[in-house]
């Protein structure tokens, strides 16, 4: 008997001290060993096919795989068949998706197919304090929270700005007492500048007009909001684009275009961007999140020779704000995995690696990025992307018929862009009918 | 043991049992799913709505704009495609020298996925660094042009990529046609002193007409269907003057998110072109009768 328990005893401390020393040995004898938390598991990512986030995803992946022990796999999609891929895989039993980053996450949000982050967030096991909060800028957080739950924290926070070419505009005598390029302010200047600067096969205006694509509107809409508005749309529900502002405004739009080249109304997003990379224009009206390859010699021929303005304003400086946000699958079954992810793509660290990259450049969501005098000497017009993001004014996105809205607004405002049509009054009539229309059935118009 | 009767049941059995899976079931889901009102994001709060989907079609501008644009461009591009192929396969049907190497050039886009003909032809029609703004400078015709985004002109550029694209299809069958005809009524028509353009209209014409139904039922079925070019070159614009029927189901399904909606669109899609297969499959079946008769 007592030889029984002094054997079992024996093994009992033989197998304690064989655990530890295997615990420790290689901990102690590999100190650079870490034992990783994640090991084996594996997040799968869908991203847009861009050189921007394949960029970002290629600095962060080394890291975070080393940080983690997991593994992560990246789908590049189309940004035309994101929408349709991450909701096919938010809404299957078992989604291939475990996180995005996409722009229109609010219908998503509201059917309950995105995570909630605030119980990661008050988890001190998963967010350290020294991530710190509190630096978070206001506007890109609360734009992420829907009926006071935080689904979503910003990969990069946009809005429309105005980039100009510091050596035409000087050359065309629009300068300070020191001799610098001086931007203009307002709508009016824009028109002033382009008059003073107008040439035929390089005219000083590039804009994104194509009646095909949704840069036009989201142009239209800035100047809307330049006139103090936030929706285009009243308290009740109705669309009241209709009225003497809403006139102005569109006749802005296609004023504008005496000052760009005719082929403008052929331009979307990438031609524009095309076109100021090859040093072509003066200005240019575009996402603010740019600068960094713009001032890029090895990509683009404006290097040296740019800088950045808030949205030119017409009542206010206020333009449409795009952020694109970081999505947790609500079906995933590594959302913890997934957090940390975000954790780390948020952390002051990598958001100002990312801003500094030039080929990446997202706009940093930390005021204390902004205010970090490496990035202030790299970009000399970090103040307008701060400005242009604290004015921007993207709530009418949190809506779930914007998509809609938006085709409604392409639709008619491009035959009178490309002047099939030049009575702004009745294409405005249109709109305000056909939104009407959208927000009836919506139940959110109470005309 | 099988007999006579159940022997050729037998044999499809396997095919039918495919396609019911592949397209009977999709079918009868796609009806179902119609039925409700159901946004792409919101699965598993389907509402039954009966056939309000079908009722609110009669109402959708959008559908009838994209019917209208879809009926026009597969008889434009058809009726093109067919003219020009039947001409194209004329000449290739000549003992010309050379003509093997001009065969094989022909069928060259034949190759191409729709996606790839579309970036091609919209770098091509680019109207500021384009092969075609580079051409019509050369020649003095115009500065630049801008037709992809003019209502007038988009869907004509649609159409003529469509049929620089579906050109070597036709001319391959028509001359595939061309070449079984048999040498004996043209013989006795030089015999009794016919034209060559006699002989075309009064005996080529008339002994192709089922291949030209084939040519026309598959090429009818394609031109329908049209969505890549779309897709590519025009996103259904400018305004929605080339936005085809499958464009639309995409936009209303994918892009506006209501899946009832696109899903009525796809079915009464769906009962058209059954119906027009129907007949044109009738005409065919009436066509070569005659003919061999």
């Amino acid at each position: 008997m007592s030889r029984t328990s002094t054997n079992r005893r024996t093994f009992l401390k033989k197998t304690a001290a064989a655990t530890a020393a295997l615990t420790l040995t290689p901990t102690l004898g590999f100190p650079n060993l870490h034992l990783k938390p994640y090991a084996g598991r594996s997040l799968t990512i869908y991203q847009q096919a861009s050189p921007i986030f394949e960029g970002a995803f290629e600095l962060f992946q080394p890291y975070f795989e080393d940080l983690t022990g997991a593994k992560i796999s990246f789908v590049s999609i189309p940004v035309a068949d994101m929408g349709q891929q991450i909701a096919l895989s938010l809404t299957a039993d078992k989604g291939e998706m475990d996180l995005t980053w996409y722009y229109a996450v609010y219908p998503l949000v509201l059917q309950g197919l995105v995570q909630p982050i605030d119980d990661f967030i008050k988890d001190p096991n998963l967010t350290p304090p020294k991530w710190d909060f509190a630096d978070y800028l206001p506007g890109a957080l609360e734009s992420g929270r829907v009926d006071g739950r935080l689904y979503n924290l910003s990969v990069t926070a946009n809005a429309l700005a105005f980039y100009y070419r510091t050596d035409k505009i000087a050359d065309a005598g629009f300068v300070d007492e020191q001799g610098r390029a001086v931007p203009p302010v307002t709508w009016d200047d824009v028109q002033r500048y382009g008059q003073a600067l107008d040439a035929r096969r390089d005219k000083p205006l590039l804009l994104m007009y194509s009646p095909n694509g949704t840069q036009c509107t989201q142009i239209w809409l800035s100047l809307w909001l330049a006139q103090d508005y936030t929706y285009i749309w009243d308290q009740n529900g109705k669309c009241i684009v209709n009225n003497a502002d809403g006139l102005v405004v569109t006749r802005l739009l296609k004023d504008l275009l005496k000052w760009a080249s005719p082929t403008n109304v052929t331009w979307d997003f990438p031609e524009a961007h095309a076109a100021f990379q090859q040093g072509r224009g003066a200005m240019l009206p575009q996402w603010n999140n740019l600068g960094g390859i713009y001032n890029d010699p090895a990509n683009s021929l404006a290097a040296g020779k740019l800088s950045m303005a808030p949205w030119p304003r017409i009542k206010v400086s206020a333009s449409d704000a795009g952020h694109w946000y970081s999505l947790i699958a609500a079906n995933s079954p590594d959302k913890e995995l997934a957090w940390v992810l975000v954790r780390e793509y948020n952390s002051y660290a990598w958001q100002k690696k990312f801003f500094l990259n030039s080929a990446v450049n997202f706009n940093p969501s930390r005021k204390s990025v902004y205010d970090d005098p490496e990035v202030k000497a790299v970009y000399p017009w970090i103040h307008a992307i701060r400005d242009s993001n604290n004015n921007g004014r993207g709530q009418q996105r949190r809506t779930l018929e914007w998509e809609a809205v938006q085709l409604v607004l392409q639709e008619e405002l491009g035959p009178y862009v490309t002047d099939e049509t030049n009575d702004a009054q009745q294409v405005l009539d249109r709109i305000a009918a056909r939104v009407d229309e959208i927000t009836r059935a919506s139940g959110r118009f109470k005309g | 043991m099988p007999d006579a009767r159940t022997t050729p049941w037998l044999f499809m059995t396997p095919s039918i049992v495919l396609l019911l899976a592949v397209v009977g079931y999709p079918v009868l889901l796609g009806f179902k799913l119609s039925l409700y009102d159901w946004q792409l994001a919101t699965i598993g709060q389907e509402r039954y709505v009966g056939l309000a989907n079908y009722i609110e079609l009669i109402d959708n501008e959008r559908l009838w704009g994209s019917i209208e644009f879809t009926l026009f461009y597969a008889l434009a591009a058809v009726c093109i495609e067919i003219v020009l192929g039947t001409a194209l396969a004329l000449l290739l049907n000549q003992p010309i020298r050379g003509m093997r190497f001009f065969n094989t050039l022909l069928l060259a886009p034949i190759a191409l996925s729709p996606v790839a003909v579309g970036v091609t032809w919209k770098f091509f029609l680019n109207a500021d660094y384009g092969t075609m703004t580079f051409l019509l400078q050369e020649f003095g015709i115009a500065d630049y042009q801008t037709w992809l985004v003019q209502k007038s002109a988009a869907p004509w550029v649609l159409i003529g990529i469509d049929a620089w694209w579906s050109l070597p299809f036709v001319t391959v069958i028509l001359l595939a046609g061309l070449k079984s005809l048999p040498p004996e009524p043209f013989e006795a028509a030089q015999i009794d002193g016919a034209r060559s353009w006699q002989s075309f209209f009064y005996i080529t014409l008339p002994l192709l007409r089922p291949v030209y139904l084939v040519v026309l039922v598959i090429r009818v079925m394609d031109a329908l269907r049209v969505h890549e070019l779309v897709f590519v070159l025009t996103q259904g614009g400018p305004g929605r003057s080339t936005s085809s029927l499958s464009f639309l189901i995409w936009q209303t399904g994918f892009k506006l998110r209501e899946m009832g909606n696109a899903t009525a669109i796809g079915m009464a899609f769906l009962v058209f072109i059954v119906l027009l297969t129907a007949v044109l499959t009738k005409l065919l079946d009436r066509q070569i009768s005659e003919v061999r008769n």
